[in-house]
C-alpha cells in the first residue's frame, strides 16, 4: 500500500474554501467568493485524477494508496486512525462528486448571482464537498460516519437556505430527524461491529479499517445479518429507501443547484457506496442481501408511481431520484456491486444535468415550479431543452446513452440472479420512469405556455454559467456510459474491470452463496432482453408523449372558446381526467395519488410514524412537566416515596 | 433495664422520622428549616451511639461536632435567604412561593 | 481516621498548598472588599483570577506530594489534581462571565467572589475526600456556598426562591446523607475510606447497616448530580438562578458529584456491586428519558438546560453501570474488568470535562442575552434571528448546542462515543440503545435554538447590551468543543492515566 500525501489536500482544499468564505463573508466581492469556492473544488478534482492517473498506472491488485495524518481514538485496543485511502471504487466516488460538484459549483454561480446569501451559499457548499470527500476516502468507518453526519448537516443548512420561509426551515428539520432515525442503525451497527472483532484483533490494529475489516470479515459472519441490517437503516436514512424516503421530496425547498448536487448526486448515493464499501460483509449474511434487494426494488416502483401523479417539476425529479436509487439498491442487494456504482455514476450525471435543467427552467420562469403553469419552452430555451431531452432519454434507457447500460446491467443482473419477480418490478417501473419523464418534458418544453403574460415575457435562457454545465453534462449523460460497455456487445467493460478488485471477495461470495445461477455465455438471453427493455423504454416515452401531447391540442381548441381565467381553472381539471381517461390508468393514478401518496406517503410514514411518535413524546412531556409543579413540599414528598422504594429494595435484596 | 445501642438508634430513628414529617407537613419554611434541623441531629445521635457501642473510639463524637456546626452554618445561611424571599414575596409560606415551575 | 502518627509538616503543607490558596483567598477577597474602600468593585475579579491562576501554577510547577494527608483524611494524587484543574478553569470562566455581567449592568454583588472560591474549595476537598468526614465538608461546603450564589441576587424574586428551594431540598438531602455516613460508620466501625474498605473485603460488616448506609449515602450522591426521582429542585433552580452561576452549578457542581460518586461506587463495588448494578441501571435510564422528554416542551432556555442536564446526568449514570458490570459476570467477563472500569472511568472524565466545556458555552451566551438589567432574557423565542444579530454568539451557541445533540466532530459526540462504546463493551447493548435512542430525542430540542436563531426573523431587542469578553470567553470554549471533538485521543488517554491510578 503506497502513501500519497496528495489525498489529505483533496478532501482540505474545500474545507480550506469554506471557512475564506464563511469567515470573510459579506466582506468578499461576489465575484472574489465565487471565485474561491469554484477554484476549491476545481483543485480538489484536479487532485483527484491526478491520483486517480496514478492508480491506473498500478498493478490492478494493488491499486490502493492512502495518507494516514496520526492516530485519532486509542482506548486500550481500540484503536482509529485519522486517514485517508483511495482504492478503484472511492476513487470513482472521489471523481464523480469533485467533477458532478464543480459543474454545479460554476452554475450556482449564475443561478445565485441575485441572492443575497452568495457568500453563505458557497461557504456551505464547500462545507459539503469537504464532508462528501470526507465520507467517500475515510480510510475506515469511523470517518466514513463523521463524513455522513457532515453530509447531513450541511444538506440541512442548505435545505433550509432560504430560512425566511417557514416550510423550508421545517424541511430542513425533517430532513435531519429522520436521517437520525437511519443513523441510530448506523451506530448500532458500528458498535456491533467493534464488540465483535475488538477481542480478536492484534494491539494497533485498527478496529474499523476497511482492509482490516475485510480481513477479519469472517470472525463477524455469525452477526452479520444484525449488523447488515442495522448498517442498511442507515443506508435508508440517507439514501432515500422505504420507509425513511420522506425527507427527500421535501428537502427540494432548496435551491435547485443543492438538490443536483446534493440531492440527486453525490449524498443520497452515499448509503450505495457504504453498502458497496462493506460489500464483504453483507455478503456475508444472505438475509440482508436479500432485504436489500427488496426495499431497492419496492422503492424503485412505489416511487416511480408517485413521480406519475406531481405537478412540480422538482418533486417529479426527487421521486424518480428516490427511484433510480432503488435500481442500486436492487443492484446491491443482488451482488452486483459494480452495476450498483455504475448506476451510481451515470445517474450522477443525468440526474444533475434533469435538476440543472429544471433550476434553469424555473429560473426563466420567474421561479414557477408547477408544470401545469409551463408548457412551450422549448423554443424560449433551446440548450436547456435540448440538453434535457439528452438526460430524459438517458434516465429512460435509450440506447446508445449511459442510462441504457447501467439499467440494462441492473435489470440483467436481477434476471441472473434468478429472482424474476425482481426483475419484473425494475422492469416495470423502467417503463414508468419513460413515462413520467415524458410527461415532464411535455409539459415544460411543448404546447402552448400557460404562464401569465408578466412571467412569459421575462421568459430567456440562462446565461452562460449556467448553460456551459448543462451541455458538459449532457455530453457525459451520452458517453459516460460507453466505459462500461459489456461483453456482449463486444465491448471491453472497462468499468467492471476496474472495480473487479474492490468488489472481488463480494461478487465472489455471492456466486458462493449459490444465489447465482447462471452463466456469462448466455448472451442470446442478455441481447434479448436489453433489446426488450430498450423497446420498452420507447413505448413509454411514445405513450408519454401521446398522451400528453395530445392533450394540448384539445386544450387549444378549449381555449378559444373560453378564454383567461376561466381557462386555466377548467385546464387544470380537465388535464388530470382526460390525460389518465387516455392513458387508460385512471384507476392506477387513483391508488397511487389517494392511497401510496396520501395515505402511505403522508398519512402512514410521515403522519403516523414521524409525526405520531413525535406527538407521543411531546404529549408525554407536557404531561410529565406538570409533576414539576413548584411546591417544594410535593419535591419533598417524591424524595421521600423515591428513597422509601430504593432503600426497601435495597433490604429486600440484600 | 440495660440501655443498649438499640434504644439510642430507635430514639435517632423517631426523631429523623419526626423531623421528616415537619419537612413534609410544616408550610412555614422556618418550620421546614426546623424539620432538617431534627434531621441532622438524628443523626448526630446514631454517630455518638456508634461511637460508643461499636468503634470505642471519639470519630463519631468528631462527626457529630462538626455536623453540629454545619448545622448552625446552613441555618445561619437558611435564615438570611428565608428572609431574602419574604422581601420579594411578602410571605414565608413555602406553598405560595412557586413562581418558577413546569 | 487512623491512628494519629506525628505528620511531617513540611510535606502536608506543601501537599495542601492549592487548598490553601483558594481557601486564604477567598478570606483575602472578603476582607478587602470590606477594608479597601477605595477599590474599584471589579478589581476583586483580578484578584479572584489571580488566586486561581495561582492555584494552577502552584499545582503544576511544585509537584505537589502525593498520597494521603492530614492522617488520611484527604487523598491526592492525579485523580484529586484533573478534578482541581477542572473546577479552577470552570471558576475562571465563572468569575469572568460573572463580571462582565455585572459591568454591564453596573450592579455588583461582592459577595459573589468569596462565595465562588469557597465553593470550590469545597470541590476540591470533595473530589480528594478519603473519609466520610471530608465528603461530607466538602459537600456542605460547596452546597452552603452555592446556595448563597443562586439565591443572593438582591431584589430579584426568582433568584431567591431559587435559593430557597435549593437550600431547603439541599438540606434536606444532607440529612438522609448524613443518615447513611451514621450507619456506614456504625456498620464498618471506622470514617476512613480505607477502614471502609477494609471492613467490606472482610465481611464483617453487617449487612443491613450497610446496604442502608450506603443506600441513604447514595441519595445524597444522586440529589447532587440531578438523578431522577432527586431531580426535582434542577429545574426550578437553574431557572431562578442567574446564569452564570447556573453555568456553574451545571458544571462544576456535576463534576464534583460524579467524582465522589466514581470513588464511592469503586469502594464499595466488591461487596455491593450487586445491589447497585439494578437500581443503577433503572434510574440512568430514567434519568435520560425523563430529562429528554420533559426538555422536548421546554420555551425557556434555562429550563431546557436544565432537564437537559439531568439527561445527561443519565448517560453519565450508563459510564458508571459499565464500570459496576462486570463485578456481576461470569469468569470471562472477570477477566476483562480491568479494562472496563479504567476506559469506562477515563470515559467519565472525558464526557465531564467535555460537558463542562459546552455548557459554559452556553452558559456564557445565555448569560448575556438578559432582557434588562439583572433579568436573564431566557426564552428561547428572544433568541430568534440572533445570527443576524450576534454572529459570534450564534455560532458559539449553535456549537454548544450540536455538541450537546451530540453531532460530531463535535466533543459531545466523542463523549458520548466512548461512554456507549464502554456499555457495548460491557455487554450492556440494550442499555447502548436506549441511551442512543434518547440522545435522538435530544437533537430536537437542541436543533430548535439552532432554527430559531438562524432561520427566524429577528426578535425584538429591547435590551441591546453586548458583553464582548464573555463572548470571546465561550467562542474560545466553542473552539475547543470543535478541537477536542477531532483530536479527543491525547486527552482521553490522559484522563485513563489519571484514573487508573484510584481504580483500586
Amino acid at each position: 500500500m503506497q502513501s500519497e500525501i496528495l489525498l489529505r489536500w483533496i478532501v482540505l482544499v474545500p474545507l480550506l474554501g469554506a471557512v475564506v468564505n464563511g469567515l470573510l463573508n459579506r466582506r468578499l466581492a461576489k465575484r472574489v467568493s465565487g471565485f474561491i469556492a469554484c477554484a476549491a473544488i476545481g483543485v480538489s478534482f484536479g487532485l483527484s485524477v491526478v491520483v486517480f492517473l496514478r492508480l491506473t498506472g498500478m498493478d490492478a491488485e494493488a491499486r490502493v494508496v492512502n495518507d494516514i495524518l496520526g492516530t485519532w481514538l486509542q482506548i486500550g485496543g481500540f484503536h482509529v486512525d485519522i486517514g485517508f485511502a483511495m482504492d478503484p471504487l472511492s476513487a470513482v466516488m472521489a471523481l464523480v462528486v469533485t467533477g458532478v460538484g464543480f459543474l454545479i459549483h460554476i452554475y450556482s454561480l449564475g443561478y445565485m448571482a441575485h441572492d443575497d446569501g452568495f457568500q453563505r451559499y458557497f461557504a456551505y457548499l464547500n462545507l459539503f464537498v469537504f464532508a462528501m470527500m470526507t465520507l467517500v476516502l475515510g480510510e475506515n468507518l469511523v470517518m466514513l460516519f463523521v463524513g455522513w453526519e457532515g453530509v447531513g448537516l450541511c444538506s440541512y443548512l442548505l435545505i433550509g437556505f432560504w430560512f425566511n420561509d417557514q416550510a423550508n426551515a421545517s424541511a430542513g428539520k425533517k430532513a435531519f430527524i429522520v436521517n437520525r432515525i437511519g443513523d441510530f442503525g448506523f451506530l448500532i451497527g458500528l458498535f456491533l461491529i467493534g464488540a465483535n472483532l475488538l477481542p480478536h484483533l492484534a494491539p494497533g490494529e485498527g478496529v474499523f479499517s476497511f482492509a482490516i475489516l475485510q480481513h477479519h470479515a469472517h470472525l463477524l459472519a455469525p452477526a452479520a445479518t444484525g449488523i447488515c441490517l442495522l448498517l442498511f437503516l442507515g443506508a435508508t436514512g440517507k439514501s432515500a429507501q422505504i420507509p425513511l424516503y420522506i425527507w427527500l421530496p421535501d428537502a427540494m425547498a432548496g435551491p435547485t443547484p443543492v438538490s443536483a448536487l446534493i440531492h440527486a448526486a453525490t449524498m443520497v448515493t452515499a448509503g450505495v457506496y457504504m453498502i458497496a464499501r462493506l460489500n464483504f460483509l453483507f455478503v456475508l449474511s444472505p438475509t440482508a442481501m436479500a432485504v436489500v434487494a427488496a426495499v431497492g426494488a419496492v422503492t424503485a416502483i412505489f416511487a416511480a408511481t408517485i413521480a406519475l401523479t406531481q405537478n412540480d417539476i422538482k418533486k417529479v425529479l426527487a421521486y424518480s431520484t428516490v427511484s433510480q436509487l432503488g435500481y442500486m439498491m436492487l443492484a446491491c442487494g443482488v451482488g452486483a456491486f459494480t452495476v450498483g456504482i455504475f448506476h451510481l455514476m451515470t445517474h450522477a450525471f443525468f440526474k444533475a444535468l434533469l435538476f440543472l435543467g429544471s433550476g434553469s427552467v424555473i429560473h426563466a420562469m420567474s421561479n414557477e415550479q408547477d408544470m401545469r403553469v409551463m408548457g412551450g419552452l422549448r423554443s424560449k430555451l433551446p440548450v436547456t431543452y435540448a440538453t434535457f431531452m439528452t438526460a430524459t432519454l438517458a434516465i429512460a434507457g435509450v440506447f446508445p446513452l449511459a442510462g441504457f447500460f447501467s439499467k440494462d446491467e441492473i435489470l440483467w443482473k436481477a434476471w441472473e440472479s434468478g429472482n424474476t419477480v425482481l426483475w419484473a418490478i425494475g422492469f416495470l417501473a423502467a417503463g414508468l420512469t419513460a413515462f413520467y419523464m415524458m410527461r415532464l418534458v411535455v409539459l415544460t418544453f411543448f404546447g402552448e405556455n400557460r404562464a401569465s403574460s408578466e412571467v412569459r415575457s421575462h421568459i430567456h435562457e440562462s446565461p452562460a454559467t449556467m448553460t456551459g454545465p448543462l451541455v458538459i453534462l449532457a455530453v457525459l449523460s451520452v458517453v459516460g456510459g460507453w466505459i462500461g460497455w459489456p461483453h456482449f456487445m463486444g465491448g471491453g467493460a472497462w468499468f467492471e474491470n476496474w472495480l473487479a478488485p474492490v468488489f472481488a471477495v463480494g461478487e465472489h461470495g455471492v456466486a458462493a452463496h449459490g444465489a447465482v445461477a447462471h452463466h456469462a455465455a448466455d448472451s442470446t438471453m442478455e441481447w434479448t432482453l436489453a433489446v426488450v427493455s430498450v423497446l420498452w423504454a420507447v413505448l413509454g416515452l411514445i405513450l408519454g408523449w401521446f398522451v400528453y401531447y395530445r392533450r394540448a391540442a384539445i386544450a387549444d381548441s378549449f381555449r378559444k372558446a373560453g378564454g383567461g381565467f376561466v381557462y386555466r381553472v377548467l385546464l387544470n381539471k380537465y388535464y388530470v381526467d382526460e390525460a389518465y381517461d387516455a392513458a387508460f390508468i385512471r384507476p392506477g393514478y387513483r391508488f397511487s395519488r389517494q392511497v401510496l401518496w396520501k395515505s402511505v406517503d403522508a398519512g402512514l410514514i410521515d403522519g403516523l410514524l414521524v409525526n405520531g411518535s413525535a406527538l407521543v413524546v411531546y404529549l408525554l412531556g407536557s404531561v410529565l412537566r406538570l409533576f414539576q409543579n413548584g411546591m417544594i413540599r410535593f419535591y419533598a414528598w417524591t424524595f421521600t416515596i423515591g428513597v422509601a422504594v430504593f432503600v426497601l429494595y435495597l433490604s429486600f435484596s440484600s | 433495664m440495660n440501655v443498649g445501642l438499640p434504644h439510642f438508634l430507635t430514639v435517632g430513628a423517631i426523631l429523623f422520622a419526626l423531623g421528616l414529617f415537619a419537612v413534609m407537613s410544616r408550610r412555614n419554611a422556618i418550620g421546614i428549616l426546623m424539620g432538617v434541623e431534627l434531621m441532622l441531629n438524628a443523626s448526630n445521635i446514631n454517630f455518638v451511639a456508634f461511637s460508643r457501642y461499636v468503634e470505642h473510639a471519639v470519630d463519631g463524637q468528631i462527626m457529630a461536632a462538626f455536623v453540629i456546626v454545619l448545622a448552625a452554618a446552613e441555618a445561619a445561611v437558611a435564615l438570611a435567604i428565608v428572609l431574602a424571599m419574604y422581601r420579594n414575596f411578602g410571605t414565608a409560606n413555602a406553598d405560595v412561593v412557586q413562581s418558577l415551575k413546569r | 481516621m487512623n491512628d494519629l502518627a506525628i505528620p511531617d509538616f513540611g510535606r502536608e503543607i506543601a501537599a495542601l498548598l492549592p487548598f490553601l490558596i483558594v481557601a486564604g483567598g477567598g478570606l483575602l477577597v472578603m476582607v478587602t472588599d470590606a477594608l479597601v474602600k477605595t477599590l474599584r468593585k471589579d478589581h476583586l475579579s483580578y484578584l479572584v483570577l489571580l488566586v486561581l491562576l495561582s492555584v494552577i501554577v502552584v499545582q503544576t510547577t511544585s509537584g505537589t506530594p502525593e498520597g494521603p494527608v492530614l492522617n488520611g483524611l484527604l487523598l491526592l494524587g492525579n485523580f484529586s489534581r484533573f478534578f482541581t484543574y477542572l473546577f479552577v478553569v470552570i471558576g475562571v470562566l465563572t468569575t469572568i462571565f460573572a463580571t462582565g455581567i455585572f459591568d454591564r449592568d453596573g450592579n455588583y454583588r461582592p459577595e459573589f467572589y468569596p462565595l465562588l472560591l469557597f465553593a470550590i474549595l469545597g470541590m476540591m476537598v470533595l473530589a480528594a475526600a478519603n473519609d466520610l468526614l471530608t465528603v461530607y465538608l466538602g459537600l456542605e461546603t460547596m452546597s452552603l456556598a452555592t446556595y448563597v450564589l443562586a439565591g443572593g441576587v438582591r431584589g430579584n424574586a426568582p433568584s431567591s426562591e431559587a435559593g430557597f428551594k435549593y437550600l431547603m431540598l439541599g438540606g434536606f438531602s444532607s440529612a438522609f446523607f448524613l443518615m447513611g455516613v451514621a450507619f456506614v460508620y456504625g456498620a464498618c466501625g471506622g470514617t476512613g475510606f480505607d477502614q471502609i474498605a477494609a471492613a467490606l473485603h472482610s465481611g464483617s460488616a453487617p449487612m443491613p447497616f450497610l446496604t442502608l448506609g450506603t443506600g441513604l449515602m447514595l441519595v445524597g450522591f444522586g440529589f447532587k448530580v440531578a438523578m431522577v426521582p432527586f431531580h426535582m429542585w434542577t429545574p426550578d433552580v437553574y431557572d431562578g438562578a442567574p446564569a452564570y452561576v447556573t453555568g456553574f452549578m451545571a458544571t462544576a457542581i456535576k463534576a464534583a458529584g460524579f467524582a465522589i460518586l466514581l470513588r464511592f461506587v469503586l469502594l464499595t463495588e466488591p461487596m455491593l456491586a450487586f445491589a447497585w448494578y439494578p437500581v443503577l441501571t433503572v434510574l440512568a435510564v430514567l434519568t435520560m428519558s425523563l430529562g429528554n422528554i420533559v426538555a422536548l416542551v421546554q420555551g425557556n432556555i434555562k429550563r431546557m438546560l436544565a432537564w437537559s442536564s439531568i439527561a445527561h446526568a443519565g448517560y453519565l449514570l450508563l459510564g458508571i453501570v459499565a464500570i459496576l458490570a462486570p463485578a456481576l459476570g461470569g469468569p470471562e467477563m472477570m477477566a476483562r474488568a480491568k479494562g472496563i472500569v479504567e476506559e469506562g472511568g477515563a470515559a467519565l472524565l472525558f464526557y465531564l470535562v467535555g460537558y463542562a466545556l459546552m455548557n459554559l458555552a452556553a452558559f456564557g451566551i445565555i448569560n448575556v442575552m438578559g432582557t434588562e438589567p439583572g433579568v436573564d432574557g431566557d426564552q428561547i423565542s428572544r433568541y430568534a434571528g440572533l445570527s443576524r444579530r450576534q454572529p459570534v454568539a450564534a455560532a458559539t451557541l449553535a456549537v454548544a448546542m450540536l455538541s450537546l445533540a451530540g453531532i460530531p466532530p463535535m466533543v459531545g459526540f466523542m463523549a458520548k462515543f466512548y461512554i456507549f462504546s464502554v456499555v457495548v463493551k460491557a455487554g450492556l447493548i440494550p442499555l447502548a440503545i436506549i441511551g442512543v435512542i434518547n440522545s435522538l430525542i435530544s437533537v430536537y430540542y437542541y436543533l430548535r435554538v439552532i432554527v430559531v436563531m438562524y432561520m427566524h426573523d429577528t426578535a425584538e431587542d429591547s435590551y441591546q447590551g453586548t458583553e464582548w469578553v464573555s463572548v470571546a470567553a465561550a467562542g474560545l470554549l466553542a473552539f475547543l468543543i470543535i478541537y477536542l471533538g477531532v483530536m479527543p485521543e491525547a486527552f482521553h488517554r490522559g484522563a485513563e492515566i489519571v484514573f487508573r491510578q484510584i481504580s483500586f
